[in-house]
């Protein structure tokens, strides 16, 4: 088995696209993976050949060996609507295959810092996912990544993950208060400035995610403002038991 | 609650404060460009302006710092540059009890990135952020570039964001406050489509008009920011510039928000006067806008919460025309 036939293996590519050649860097950890649309010669076909027109798409893929893998498109316009784990989501520079792997590490809490360290990636590369995570635009094996399905690759429960450890004077994640908070019910009681930018962040990209799992983990970031400075918010304490009881 | 903890910072000449600096004091210091950079290496960070509220007024002063000395913290306060890519780990690099100073210079990317992103940083609100974008004499903008110091390392950047975090016991709480001496007028709501320092359209009550257009015909004061009302607090940006068909702001503005046109202010400093909190001596750092010595001829008078004059202000996120302070209380 030759280097393309290995990394054809390897990654993912399966006809009509075609491993057209590698390129190894032992000095510098890195393998280089070309592929394009194949054909039974092993060569472009006239129509394949008219798609290369286009500029070469590069995405970082899954790590191999050691060395960080970089895989690039001579036909990116023949992609289409296909989700292949070694093609990147317009926008991202990591393929679809090391995006699922930057979720599965960050749903299981690893930090940013960390999952950058384990995949030998730099953060202006994880950035882009979690923006695309916030706003409800990750596209992974064709479906919007929602928590739920983050928190099944992660085998953790809703509990697991959403409720901090906290007072028990502090409502629960699920209580209903916590929409309300969200709603400007309990901008009147909020002192804080971080508080009052967080609740308004929070509303702003409520808007846009109406997935209720995705909405508890919005919102619990209010909740872990709360958990965290618990003993400096006696009125809004007061304002969210209120109406956790009611 | 013990109050007496803090002080606030002070006009100092260059030899006081290298020997501030060399008896190992942790500062915060706001100068002149060239001075900062003969400081020597010490637990400090600095940024250039050359405006200050000082114990004599709001003043120019070329030839004296404005050091603030950052007080009963745990171990030594980190210090760090952050390029552009880098800030968006500012928050959680951050300690977990404690607080960050961060000095940026004006118009460089570490500015643009912060000022578009940082309300979406991890942990961003967790953790209390102050600082201040640093400038230059505004006969100098032409000229200079606004630049920051890290006195750790004794080099200078006008690319990157200076950091300090500070570090407190855990019976210390340190809080973020602001004065806006600005409400928001009675006028049209103004809404973008797209967030950014510079636009073009807008949605005046939700009909979309060239927002350039829509000053001039209304001929607004542009000296009077566009404010927008997080949950209660007044978020102020500046006009910076109204060309033909667009306008230039100091920070960006947010799509999704909603901003009017601020009410004039009769006299900035009677206002602001009203405004201050009953005890000032908790107060660790403080700094306030240029814009606000500028258009309320701050010069030569004098407000009770000292600080540099600066090219925006830091509280979490970038503000405008506000002034931004931080307090460290004892629980």
């Amino acid at each position: 088995m030759n280097d393309s036939e290995f990394c054809k293996s390897v990654i993912g590519v399966s006809a009509p696209w075609e491993v057209t050649r590698v390129k190894i860097t032992s000095g510098e950890k890195r393998i280089d993976i070309w592929v394009g649309i194949a054909t039974k010669g092993g060569l472009l076909s006239r129509a394949s050949k008219a798609l290369k027109a286009g500029p070469v798409s590069s995405w970082r893929h899954l790590n191999m060996a050691n060395h960080q893998v970089y895989v690039h498109c001579e036909n990116p316009d023949a992609i289409g609507d296909h989700t292949y784990s070694w093609v990147g989501q317009p926008g991202l520079e990591l393929t679809r295959g090391m995006a699922k792997r930057v979720v599965r590490l960050l749903s299981e809490g690893v930090s940013y810092g960390l999952v950058c360290a384990i995949l030998k990636l730099q953060l202006k590369d994880v950035w882009p996912i979690k923006r695309a995570l916030d706003e409800g635009r990750l596209l992974l094996g064709g479906k919007r990544v929602t928590v739920a399905q983050k928190r099944k690759a992660a085998n953790t429960s809703p509990e697991d993950s959403l409720n901090e450890p906290g007072n028990e004077s502090v409502p629960a994640i699920d209580a209903v208060v916590w929409e309300r908070v969200a709603a400007g019910d309990m901008d009147e009681y909020i002192r804080p400035i971080a508080l009052k930018l967080l609740v308004t962040k929070i509303r702003g990209q409520l808007q846009n995610i109406h997935d209720r799992e995705d909405r508890l983990v919005k919102l619990n970031e209010i909740r872990r403002y709360v958990v965290k400075h618990e003993r400096s918010l006696e009125r809004e304490l007061a304002f969210l038991n209120e109406h956790t009881a009611s | 609650m013990d109050t007496s903890t803090a002080m606030s910072g002070k006009l100092v000449s260059f030899d006081a404060t290298k020997s501030m600096i060399l008896q190992g004091r942790c500062l915060c210091i706001a100068g002149d460009e060239q001075l900062l950079e003969k400081l020597p290496k010490g637990v400090w960070i600095g940024g250039s302006i050359p405006y200050f509220m000082a114990a004599e007024g709001g003043l120019c002063d070329q030839e004296r710092l404005y050091v603030t000395e950052i007080e009963n913290f745990l171990g030594v306060p980190r210090i760090s540059f952050y390029s552009a890519d880098e800030l968006k780990t500012l928050s959680t690099d951050a300690p977990a009890n404690g607080y960050s100073i961060i000095i940026i210079p004006a118009n460089s990317p570490a500015h643009e990135e912060y000022a578009a992103n940082a309300p979406l940083y991890e942990d961003m609100y967790l953790k209390p952020i102050v600082g201040w974008i640093s400038g230059v004499h505004l006969n100098d903008l032409q000229r200079l570039r606004p630049s920051v110091m890290n006195g750790q390392i004794g080099e200078p950047s006008s690319r990157q964001a200076v950091v300090m975090h500070v570090e407190l016991d855990p019976n210390r709480v340190a809080e973020v406050h602001t004065i806006n001496c600005f409400n928001q007028g009675q006028g049209d709501t103004i809404a973008f489509k797209e967030s950014g320092f510079s636009v073009k359209n807008c949605l005046i009550n939700g009909h979309e008009t060239n927002f350039a257009r829509y000053l001039k015909l209304g001929s607004a004061d542009t000296r009077l920011p566009l404010v927008a009302d997080y949950c209660g607090m007044l978020v102020n940006v500046s006009i910076k510039q109204v060309n033909e068909d667009s306008v230039e702001l100091y920070a960006p503005v947010f799509s999704g928000v909603d901003y009017r046109l601020a009410q004039p202010i009769d006299n900035y400093l009677d206002t602001f006067q009203q405004a201050l909190p009953s005890n000032t001596e908790t107060i660790q750092f403080s700094c306030n806008c240029i814009l606000n010595y500028l258009y309320s001829e701050l010069e030569g008078k004098k407000i009770a919460i000292g600080g540099p004059m600066t090219f925006g202000e830091v509280a979490y996120q970038l503000l405008n025309q506000t002034l931004v302070y931080l307090t460290v209380t004892k629980t």
